[in-house]
């Protein structure tokens, strides 16, 4: 029995199976013959075990609900509120929370007190959030024109545009600046996308040919070619080229960058404080207070798209999170490439050509074992193993030239992919036994006894009739690796990956990088960032993502297992 | 080649492939087991020594270093001359002390930055510094050896000094000398650097009154230059507080053994004193807090005697290593920590001095017939022994042995406590809270699901909880440190009674619900008490949600409170209760399934029996089912425990991570398995932290191996006493 619950054989978990065995209904309630014996007959106990499975299935949908609602509401634009506080103060932001006072600081027992998010990270230093004792507060009101601007740095600005200067001449005010700065958005962000493209593209790549020729320069040197040699000549000569190039890319960048710059608007805050910023460093103006359900709803899916498609900002409290949902599915997608093969020859070797002996048996435990090793094992193996032992064989065989820099020898995609296969192999050996367990022998005879040879039957009726069961393994064995995180804290996940594991320089595809992991995202975001309360809704949204992702990938094995069953029952000839 | 064979070739092809495939992949899953064993080995091999040949021309040498590399050797000679040496014999520098003059140098004794103290027959001390002056050439490393005085002063006018003992640091260097008629001399060296660059020296000389009736035998310094150590003829050790401007005696203290203390020194990090005498015994003391609060020296540990008179001893720069060396040329490499006497050297004939080369890969002796003698020195992982892994063990500054885990201290000289007590500990106290949260849920919950549910109902219920087990546990952990954790704090009396209160509503509901009129009674289907009571079980948690600072208002000063200061329970917000909580969560549905599966597998033979015999249902169910299916439920048990033993986020996600030993549910902890995921990044490869991980790991892989196997056992037992039937 693993710890995988799912991969027991389907028959204990199908939901049909009471049509297979019908179950009486239960007629506890209906032979009650007295009122009395409610204690004495158990029924009490009855209802307390009732109440466990309620409190049970509360837990659950509480949690489900917990990520759900944290996560899905925080990209809906709040209102934006003006506190004037007794004091003559004057705040303007989203309403965060509402709690009771802590004792030590309420001048009333159960007084309340608000937070709000005022943004404007900068202006007010580090507090973004301000509490106010509601106590203090002497008007609350709705201003319309107030704006959040998303903004390059320092995280959102709410207030109102002043003015919108080009080269430092006021063009537009007011409401005028607005629209001017809602036109513009679009070319600006053109703008910053071709900086951006430059800046990673082709930087890089000339980045990577420096490197690859300073490096053939030293494999040269370390095999004892002088300085004088044509090949080191040539690498030098190449150099000389590339950091030319670099220079030509990096002029046109910074001619780019100012022409961004040119354009600022002048920010006024709610209590009368101004700002600028560069209009090209603004990403996206909402008006929570003036669009309607509609517009917000604009807003919605807006900023939901940036956070699935964009990279993240800010030490990863802005922006997206694509590096990370690219670097789960590219590992997953390793993992299923390494775990499927191996897994599924291991379960063929095991069920259908090793004799079935006491020592088939012992392994068949120990593999189903293994799947309840805890992940941080696998984890520390993957670490001494593959990075410590494995990688630095490879660098010290394929990449001397850039050591003492490892290139395998430290963690990357390559090992945490070939980790979690270990920790997933024995999901896809189960249930490639069991599925093959289920094909009927009938169908195995009848296609021996027309002459087939052994491997034909195996390949070409058992193999077939066994694949749904096991889809079913490799699906859970992905769900799985979606959402473990322990081991690829040790062997290869980081918080902020700059480079994706896939690109267009060659070889295109490397094996040997760190990746973002959308679990280790959510372990880092809500723990080791600086600023845990303004990480809360990336940290929220993060684990809802996670959580679908593995739900659908959990539902569709059981649906597969569903149809996997029917199609045994209707095959009894 | 016909068809028939083609396919006969490729038949025996597929079939050698697979088995040969088959074979390897099982065998490297396998493999992995032993790969954890293979990478924990090498802490349990002990040291290797092995001499090597060195011939060095030098007339009674004084004292002998190498450098990092063991490339460059060091020495001075009683002459006061010093050498430096290639290690193939060549000399590399031969230049006489020029402070010195006409003095001969009587002791040396190297200070925990590598700089030597130099004692001479006229009085003086010198501190020198040798330098190897490495340079890279090409890939190459190259020396231009180098000696630097670093200012003699005199401590007396005549007398010739015959035990030394200093520290040097930055600031300050302090040199405590013993004389040949018998009076201890302290030189006290301020440096001050101004901001221009100027360097003010000033030196001071301190005599240390000694107490009358007895002689003292050997002076040493702690490394924090605050306290003086004399041994003495009659075995005592007397205490000295040093100050800027004087010296002041606080301690007097007999050892076991009355034979005069002969050789006294230091471990690295300065704060213990290794104590040998005229017998051979040889001990660490140490101070450590008192009751009291006051610090006093104890004994500490008790090392194997030596053959003769113990000479000298000298530290690691490394770790808690030093030699130790005695009158008939046998030198002990111990180890502080353990009290071990890692390896023994017989070097033949009486040593002068002896030392291990700064990275500890080597031993350097000086016999009294100048003849100086070298071994090659590996001993990796001294500080790991089943002792300091599971006992008790008696650390600087505690004053009893104890189970302690703290890996690294903020400096080099910290003292690794690799105890892993605390953390299976850990393990084992998240897990048993877990378990208490869970269990009885689960299973009442398995019960009522596969006995009284209905068919219907439970085509819903059971894939739910089951696809709750799939849900990641980092997710669990962010709920529980991000949302739960907080909120605990607030509403901890609450929670609290809400385990007594919703039961209690249960039960209320289930008899409300009995003296209901048969027509409304009725409604209700048999078998979905579940749903009717989710709104009664979520309004029961609002209103005591709701009563919560009512609740709290009757402690004095509020529940967190009044713990602490009635009950001197801390309260952390990261503790074991939400880690139950949520790891619970974790187990429940793994737990549920299981032990549903086997309630529903009893057969309904069993059932109708017990049921024509007139037996309640409850009573059936738990009289008959539930014993039944106790073998499925005890395995399920097993398989929930294996996976709480084992889970890591969420560990490190709701305790603090701290490693102490406390039942309390209201404070943290550290597990086997969080411990990996916290440390290993701090932990290089092949150290001794790193591979003590790896016995960490290994640890879980057993005990989840265990588990595991006994539940797969019962299960099987299971299967077999139901096909009786």
């Amino acid at each position: 029995m693993s710890v995988a619950t799912p991969t027991k054989p389907a028959s204990e978990t199908q939901p049909a199976s009471s049509k297979r065995r019908p179950r009486p209904q239960p007629s506890w309630q209906q032979a009650r013959t007295s009122r009395f014996e409610f204690w004495r007959r158990g029924d009490a106990f009855v209802w307390l075990s009732a109440g466990a499975t309620g409190f049970a299935l509360l837990l659950i949908l509480g949690v489900l609900y917990l990520i759900a609602a944290g996560g899905l509401g925080y990209f809906w634009p709040a209102e934006i509120v003006q506190v004037e506080t007794t004091d003559g103060k004057t705040y303007l932001g989203e309403i965060w929370e509402r709690q009771e006072m802590p004792e030590d600081i309420a001048s009333v027992p159960g007084e309340h007190r608000i937070r709000i998010r005022a943004a404007n990270r900068r202006l007010n230093g580090d507090g973004e959030f301000v509490w106010i004792p509601e106590s203090q507060i002497e008007n609350t009101s709705t201003p319309h024109g107030v704006v959040l601007l998303e903004r390059e740095e320092y995280g959102n600005f709410i207030g109102y545009v002043a003015d919108y200067q080009v080269d430092g001449a006021v063009v537009a005010r007011d409401d005028a600046a607005l629209e001017k700065l809602t036109e513009r958005i679009g070319p600006l962000s053109d703008l910053r996308a071709e900086i951006l493209g430059l800046a990673r593209g082709d930087v890089g790549k000339i980045n990577d040919a420096m490197t690859h020729a300073k490096e053939e320069i030293r494999g040269l040197e370390s095999k004892g070619v002088t300085e004088q040699s044509p090949e080191v000549q040539r690498q030098r000569t190449r150099l000389t080229e590339l950091e030319a190039d670099y220079r030509d890319i990096s002029g046109q960048i910074d001619r780019l960058r100012t022409e961004l710059q040119r354009e600022t608007v002048g920010l006024r805050t709610g209590d009368g404080r101004e700002t600028r910023v560069a209009a090209g460093d603004v990403y996206r103006i909402v008006q929570p207070n003036d669009i309607g359900f509609l517009g917000e709803a604009k807003v919605y899916f807006g900023r939901f798209w940036t956070f699935i498609s964009a990279s993240p900002r800010e030490a990863n409290l802005e922006g997206g999170i694509l590096p990370a949902i690219f670097g789960t599915v590219m590992m997953t997608l390793l993992m299923t490439v390494a775990v499927v093969p191996l897994g599924v020859i291991a379960g063929l070797y095991l069920r259908e050509y090793a004799r079935q002996g006491r020592l088939v048996r012992v392994v068949r435990i120990a593999v189903n074992n293994l799947a309840g090793v805890p992940s941080i094992v696998f984890g520390i193996f993957g670490l001494g193993f593959f990075v410590y032992f494995a990688g630095a064989h490879i660098d010290q065989l394929f990449f001397s030239n850039r050591l003492p820099n490892p290139t395998f020898g430290t963690g990357g995609i390559l090992w945490s992919a070939l980790t979690l296969a270990l920790l997933t192999i024995p999901v896809v050996i189960v249930a490639t036994e069991e599925g093959l367990a289920a094909v009927p022998r009938a169908v195995r005879e009848g296609s021996l006894a027309l002459g087939a040879s052994k491997w034909e039957t195996t390949w070409k009726v058992v193999l077939p009739a066994a694949s749904p069961g096991i889809l079913t393994g490799v699906i859970l064995a992905i769900s799985r690796a979606a959402g473990e995180v322990a081991p690829l804290m040790l062997t290869g996940a980081v918080k902020i990956a700059t480079l994706l594991p896939m690109d267009s320089s060659a070889p295109f595809l490397h094996l040997e990088r760190k990746f973002m992991h959308l679990g280790f995202h959510i372990y880092d975001l809500g723990f080791q960032s600086p600023n845990v309360e303004a990480a809360k809704p990336m940290v929220y949204m993060t684990t809802f993502l996670l959580v679908v992702i593995v739900v659908l990938l959990n539902l569709s094995a059981m649906w597969i297992r569903n149809r996997l069953w029917s199609r045994y029952r209707s095959s009894s000839f | 080649m016909d068809r028939y064979a083609r396919r006969k070739a490729l038949d025996i092809g597929a079939r050698r492939t697979i088995t040969g495939g088959g074979l390897f992949i099982i065998a490297s899953i396998l493999a992995m087991l032993a790969f954890l064993v293979f990478e924990t080995l090498p802490l349990w091999r002990g040291p290797r020594t092995e001499p090597q040949e060195l011939t060095l021309e030098l007339s009674r040498p004084v004292l002998i270093d190498s450098n990092e590399y063991r490339e460059v050797l060091f020495g001075v000679s009683a002459n006061g001359h010093a050498r430096a040496w290639s290690s193939d014999g060549t000399s590399l520098i031969d230049e006489p002390l020029a402070a010195l003059g006409n003095e001969h140098v009587t002791v040396a004794t190297r200070t925990e930055n590598g700089i030597w103290w130099l004692g001479t027959d006229n009085a003086s001390v010198l501190p020198v510094q040798f330098d190897d002056g490495g340079y890279f050439e090409g890939s190459e490393r190259r020396y231009r050896p180098s000696v630097e005085e670093l200012g003699i002063a005199h401590v007396d006018s005549v007398g010739s000094i015959v035990e030394i003992s200093g520290i040097a640091d930055d600031d300050l260097m302090l040199c405590a000398t013993l004389l040949s008629d018998d009076s201890v001399r302290i030189l006290r060296r301020e440096i001050e650097e101004s901001l221009l660059g100027g360097r003010t020296v000033t030196d001071r000389v301190f005599s240390v009154p000694l107490p009358g009736g007895v002689r003292p035998t050997a002076v040493s310094l702690l490394g924090d230059g605050r306290t003086l150590y004399v041994g003495t003829n009659v075995g005592s050790l007397l205490e000295w507080a040093l100050s800027e401007d004087g010296v002041e005696q606080t301690g007097n203290y007999q050892t076991e053994a009355s034979a005069p203390v002969t050789s006294l020194g230091t471990l690295l990090g300065g704060s213990s004193l290794v104590v040998g005498n005229e017998t051979g015994d040889l001990n660490i003391w140490f101070r450590a807090p008192t009751e009291s609060g006051d610090l006093r020296l104890i004994r500490a540990h008790e090392f194997e005697n030596l053959e003769g008179e113990i000479l000298g001893s000298s530290p690691s720069l490394r770790n808690r290593s030093f030699l130790v060396w005695d009158a008939t040329g046998r030198i002990d490499v111990c180890f502080g920590t353990t009290s071990q006497t890692r390896a023994r050297l017989d070097a033949g004939s009486e040593i002068v001095t002896a030392v291990l080369s700064p990275k500890s890969d080597g031993i350097l002796a000086v016999l009294k017939d100048g003849e100086i003698r070298s071994w090659a020195f590996d001993d990796p992982h001294p500080e790991v022994t089943m002792k300091t892994l599971f006992g008790k063990t008696h650390y600087e500054r505690f004053a009893k042995p104890e189970f302690k885990w703290q890996s690294t201290g903020g400096t080099d000289e910290a003292e690794p406590k690799l105890s892993l007590i605390p953390l299976i500990f850990g393990s084992l106290k998240g897990t048993l809270y877990a378990m208490l949260f869970s269990a009885p849920i689960a299973i009442l919950a398995a019960l009522y699901t596969s006995v009284f549910m209905r068919p219907r109902l439970r085509a819903i219920v059971k894939p739910t909880m089951e696809l709750m087990a799939t849900i990641p546990s980092v997710v669990l952990g962010l709920l529980a440190g991000l949302w739960l954790a907080p909120r605990l704090q607030s509403g901890m009396p609450i929670l609290l009674m809400t385990g007594l209160v919703l039961p209690a509503l249960i039960l209320l509901a289930g008899a409300v619900h009995v003296y209901l009129p048969a027509n409304l009674r009725q409604k209700m289907r048999p078998g979905t008490e579940p749903i009717a009571l989710l709104p009664i079980l979520v309004l029961g948690v609002a209103v005591m949600l709701g009563m919560n600072g009512a609740f709290d208002g009757m402690f004095q000063g509020g529940f967190l409170h009044w713990l602490y200061e009635e009950h001197g329970i801390r309260y952390d917000q990261r503790n074991a209760l939400v880690v139950g909580i949520a790891m619970g969560l974790a187990v429940i549905p793994i737990i549920f399934s299981v032990s549903e599966d086997a309630l529903s597998a009893v057969p309904r033979h069993l059932t109708a029996g017990s049921l024509a015999l007139g037996a309640s249902p409850w009573q059936t169910a738990w009289r008959v089912i539930l014993p039944a299916a106790s073998p499925g439920i005890f395995s399920a048990l097993m398989i929930g425990f294996g996976r709480a033993v084992g889970e890591t986020m969420i560990i490190l996600m709701a305790t603090g991570n701290t490693p102490i030993l406390d039942w309390s549910l209201f404070n943290g902890f550290r597990t086997l398995s969080a411990n990996i995921a916290v440390e290993i990044p701090e932990a290089p490869h092949g150290d001794s932290l790193y591979r003590v991980l790896f016995v960490s790991a290994l640890l879980l892989f057993c005990f989840t191996l265990i588990v595991n196997t006994s539940a797969e056992i019962v299960s099987t037992r299971l299967r077999k006493r139901y096909s009786r039937f």
